[in-house]
């Protein structure tokens, strides 16, 4: 009972800064259980989707030219697949809102039962099954960030030419669990049995020149009773079925998986870091702030050890009013968590395509928690320590002084710029008050300066991530006939000058059993090499750090490479940099593919480096016009980069946002402890003929200086370690090396940003000093 | 005839205690003039700080005027209020009150700084100057809490003058110093009032109220009686006082 008056009374007085600590520990609650909600959701519930809506453990796709019955034969022979199902599928190219897909489109039946169609502001599912109407088409709503996608919009399906379209309506969209995400470039595009008739009729009619092909996709279920993984089962069905010959497309589940929850995980991963130094902030603060309040009690804590209180019975109080306040922020963010991560799935549905349930994950999320707890619990008992120190005679007697301003650093002061000067001599001898600021500075600059790093990488239009995608650099890429080549040539000569040219082809082959792009290239010497050297020789390939992880082989390791039936032995030369596939992929040079298949073929895409790179939209123009089904111009880049720029953009406006918000309540903490502590101060300079605003001034620039110093360790530290921690996290979408360069106003953005906003909360915040009277000097 | 530099007119100051009001200053009208070492004298709880913090605009009263040099100060505005205390006004309080992180120079030079027509070397000078008038020039560079409370207050004092304020307002400026401390600073105060500086002191010590030029006694918040004597010499300092202490003993002290 007497611990709990003392409680109360101690919030009471201290409500502030304790509010604040109640604040941050909610915010952390909060965003900690919106990551954990969306990890352990997002897997488990795409997983469930993609056995729902039939997806097999393996997906071949394979086009009608092959017999797929006798391959199904082959598959279902194996002793370790449980049965395998065949679906109707049409591969074509399309486009929407003039927005062209770099990957064909699959168009399949739409079945009302088996898939969810979300209700139209994509904040659920329809109640009743969607009837579709023949001319009507269901698609992932990441063709909303795709192509601007939305319901009444045509999704235009090439049949032989630019010309030669069948036009259908967007009636809404569903949930698709293989290709939703708008990382992915393969679409699923469902509609009625009669527009399937329709266009089958139409590339048939259009023989030769169709670029739609019929096929099917087969689903293969492995045995449950198989201990075999996704991968040794994949290398057993390229060792004993045709799979390799028949199929221009395999995924395993976790292929699938891995690429559907790409952006969840980039996002989750980023805010869980941000969490992180959220948390380690609010550790400072909480350690600073049991520190100087322990000084600021000094006298009260002196007092009540005179009256018998021991220091475990002290200490007891000050755990027991801390776990108040952290407790109270903490429950109720418990739940808000939840909202928070319905908010920020709804908030991602037309990048991810998912709208994922929500089911708390209570044992990790409590776990997680009560670690934190036990984190917190060391460092309040840690800051208790000084209490031991507080003897009871030195305190009644006034020692407080002894305790305070411990700093005796004299920094000048001048007349020029005397705010400055004073708010200087302030923050070096009271140094300690403002160190939480300095290092919630130093943290929240880094944190920003991290993204800031990655974005300008990225580039405005994702041009740096294109770059780290392509298997070597190009400005523009041309399939095309060969008569009509030298022609083109002369006219890129002549608009913007060719600095270099190779041609480059891509299959779908095997490494050591397991399945994955191979690149062949005229000239090896482009590839993006990131260790050894290039495969100049014919027996030579590169392979990504995917790769040399997935299969557990390094450079100077020989590796067996398939292409349909063909297969021979590689030496491993060097790394390089193509994080296509999120980096499954593996390159070896046109000679060496000749010495694969035993045929001499040409690359049939030609890649071309400009002088004046500037001119490559225009020369497409030209080329698409007076060309028009001669040749294709490779779209550059990849469809999903603008779902990666909106997420990376949406985090980035989180991250700012929470650091208003973490900032304000800093510097309220700070603001109430040293306002209170230097009220007297503060009289004598009103006493003296100091304005309120002079007053104010000098006390916001205290937090400009303090946090400018932590804005530059901010800012320093990102430049060292930004590129090490940006390599480990993008490594998981395959790109392995990240080198960041920023030009000096964007590396100082964030540091002004959060200096500016320790400034402007603390003059806000400072309103108070006009109240300071100098009566409070009064002593009668 | 004497000029008044500040006028009070019917200056009442209450606070309400527990739903009482009581009364601190009752209708309070006087002046203060040009060349005085004015002393106010009374009985605890008379209103005597009551009084120098309302005349100096520290505080607000709840009915009447005051006015210094004819400028009504009442009713100025914050940043007003501050520049005429920059300008005019110097405090000398009984707790020193000096900034806790700034050492003595810089207490002093901190007021100064304000100035904005002197140069900081003029400042500085000056400065240096007063410290060293107030015998505390080898202490400038330690902080209040390092120091002597005579240094302290004798840097107050400094601090006090370093604008050449129209008024000081000292509140029981020895309250809290040692018989040797009290003397230095009494003597530094009629010292510098002998040079024409106007002093308005509280106090509630025979030995401070000698060196006053005139005496105002205050009691339940009026002024009951009041004494003009001849500027101070040291060498007068016995008979003064036993003045002092028969005026005292009529006001039933």
């Amino acid at each position: 009972m007497k611990n709990l008056i003392l409680i109360k009374a101690n919030l009471k007085r201290g409500r502030g800064v304790f509010a604040g600590i109640g604040i941050l520990m909610f915010l952390i609650t909060v965003s900690l259980g919106a990551v954990l909600n969306i990890l352990s959701n997002a897997k488990s519930y795409n997983e469930q989707e993609l056995d729902r809506v039939g997806y097999g453990d393996l997906a071949l796709w394979v086009t009608a030219a092959y017999d797929s019955g006798s391959l199904t034969d082959q598959i279902l022979a194996l002793e370790e697949t449980e049965r395998v199902e065949t679906e109707e599928i049409l591969f074509s190219p399309y486009r929407v809102n003039d927005t062209e897909n770099g990957s064909d489109g699959l168009f399949m039946l739409y079945e009302p039962e088996r898939y969810k169609v979300f209700d139209d502001n994509l904040s659920g599912y329809k109640k009743t099954p969607v009837v579709l109407k023949e001319g009507e088409a269901l698609v992932s709503p990441s063709f909303v960030s795709l192509c601007n996608a939305g319901i009444g919009d045509t999704i235009e399906v090439k049949i032989s030419g630019d010309s030669d379209i069948i036009g259908f309506k967007i009636a809404g969209f569903f949930e698709d669990p293989m290709g939703g995400s708008a990382i992915m470039g393969i679409k699923t595009i469902l509609m009625t049995e009669a527009d399937i008739e329709k266009l089958k009729e139409a590339y048939a009619d259009a023989k030769e020149t169709a670029v739609g092909i019929p096929g099917h996709v087969i689903n293969i279920y492995c045995s449950p009773n198989s201990a075999l993984s996704d991968g040794a089962y994949q290398k057993l069905l390229n060792e004993q079925t045709d799979i390799k010959q028949a199929g221009f497309m395999l995924y395993t589940k976790s292929n699938i998986l891995g690429f559907m929850l790409l952006l969840q995980d980039i996002f989750a991963g980023v805010l869980l870091l941000f969490t992180i130094v959220l948390f380690v902030i609010t550790m400072i603060i909480i350690g600073h702030n049991m520190k100087s309040g322990i000084e600021q009690d000094y006298v009260d804590l002196g007092i009540l050890k005179a009256l018998g209180y021991t220091k475990r019975k002290l200490t007891l109080i000050q755990l027991q009013q801390y776990f108040t306040v952290i407790l109270a922020g903490m429950l109720p963010g418990i739940p808000v968590s939840v909202l928070a991560a319905k908010y920020l799935i709804r908030l991602t549905v037309t990048t991810t395509g998912m709208l994922t349930p929500i089911q708390f994950p209570a044992g990790i999320y409590l776990l997680v928690l009560f670690f934190m707890l036990l984190v917190l619990t060391g460092v309040i008992a840690a800051g208790t320590v000084k209490i031991g120190k507080v003897r009871p005679i030195l305190a009644i007697r006034g020692g407080r002084e002894d305790i305070y301003f411990k700093s005796r650093l004299h920094a000048p002061i001048y007349k020029r710029g005397f705010s400055f000067w004073l708010a200087f001599r302030q923050v070096v001898s009271g140094k300690k008050q403002y160190f939480n600021v300095c290092i919630a500075a130093a943290l929240l600059v880094f944190c920003l300066s991290l993204m800031g790093r990655i974005d300008a990488w990225m580039g405005p239009e994702g041009e740096g991530l294109i770059y780290a995608l392509d298997v070597a650099p190009n400005d523009i890429a041309i399939r095309y006939e060969e008569e009509i080549r030298e022609e083109t040539e002369e006219l890129i000569e002549e608009k913007a000058g060719i600095m270099g040219q190779y041609g480059l082809s891509r299959v779908h082959g095997a490494v050591n059993g397991l399945d994955y792009q191979l690149y062949w290239i005229s000239d090896p010497e482009y590839y993006n090499i990131l260790d050894g050297r290039t495969c100049r020789y014919e027996n030579e390939i590169v392979i990504t750090e995917y790769v040399s992880i997935d299969l557990g082989v390094h450079i100077g390791d020989t590796v067996e490479v398939t292409y349909k039936e063909s297969s021979d032995r590689f030496l491993i030369t060097g790394i390089y940099q193509c994080a296509n596939d999120v980096g499954a992929n593996a390159g070896i040079s046109a000679e060496g593919f000749w010495r694969l298949t035993g045929q001499e073929t040409d690359n049939n895409e030609i890649h071309y480096l400009l002088k004046n790179p500037e001119a490559a939209e225009e020369i497409k123009e030209i080329l698409s016009s007076r060309y028009e089904g001669k040749l294709t111009i490779g779209e550059s880049g990849w469809s999903g980069i603008s779902a990666v720029l909106v997420v990376f953009d949406a985090l980035e406006v989180l991250m700012y946002l929470v650091t208003v918000i973490f900032i304000f309540v800093v510097v309220i903490m700070t603001e109430k402890k040293v306002l209170n502590q230097e009220r007297q101060n503060l009289g004598i300079y009103k006493a003296l003929g100091f304005s309120s605003r002079r007053l104010r001034g000098s006390f916001a620039l205290r937090f400009l200086i303090t946090a400018a110093v932590g804005a530059a360790a901010g800012i320093l530290s990102s430049a060292y370690f930004t590129d090490p921690m940006a390599e480990a996290m993008l490594k998981t979408v395959g790109i392995s090396r990240f080198t960041s360069s920023l030009s000096l106003i964007p590396m100082l953005i964030p540091g002004a940003v959060v200096t500016l906003l320790f400034f402007s909360f603390a003059w806000l915040s400072s309103g108070k000093i006009k109240k300071v009277a100098p009566g409070v000097l009064v002593a009668e | 005839m004497k000029v008044p530099v500040m006028r009070a007119d019917g200056l009442c100051k209450s606070f309400a205690i527990g739903g009482i009001q009581n009364h601190v200053l009752d209708r309070i009208s006087t002046e203060l003039y040009d060349g005085d070492f004015t002393v106010v004298m009374g009985p605890s709880g008379a209103g005597k700080s009551t009084l120098l913090y309302v005349l100096s605009g520290m505080d607000v009263p709840t009915d009447g005027k005051v006015w210094y040099r004819e400028r009504e100060i009442q009713n100025l505005k914050e940043k007003e209020m501050a520049g005429l205390r920059a300008k005019e006004f110097g405090f000398v309080f009984q707790q020193t009150h000096l900034v806790s992180n700034l050492t003595l120079l810089e207490n002093v030079l901190a007021a100064g700084f304000l100035e904005k027509e002197k140069s900081e070397k003029e400042i500085r000078t000056r400065a240096l100057k007063l410290l060293s008038r107030m015998n505390v020039e080898e202490a400038k560079d330690r902080l209040p809490s390092q120091v002597s409370g005579g240094e302290a207050q004798r840097a107050a004092i400094a601090r006090a003058m370093i604008r050449k304020p129209g008024m000081i307002f000292a509140d029981e400026p020895t309250g809290a110093l040692n018989k040797k401390n009290t003397e230095e600073v009494l003597d530094l105060l009629a010292e510098l009032n002998r040079d024409g500086q106007n002093i308005l002191m509280v106090t509630h010590d025979v030995r401070a109220a000698i060196r006053a030029t005139r005496l105002l006694y205050l009691e339940d918040g009026r002024i009951i009686g009041e004494m003009t004597l001849k500027p101070y010499r040291k060498e007068d300092g016995r008979s003064r006082e036993k003045q002092v202490e028969a005026w005292l003993s009529s006001m039933e002290w």
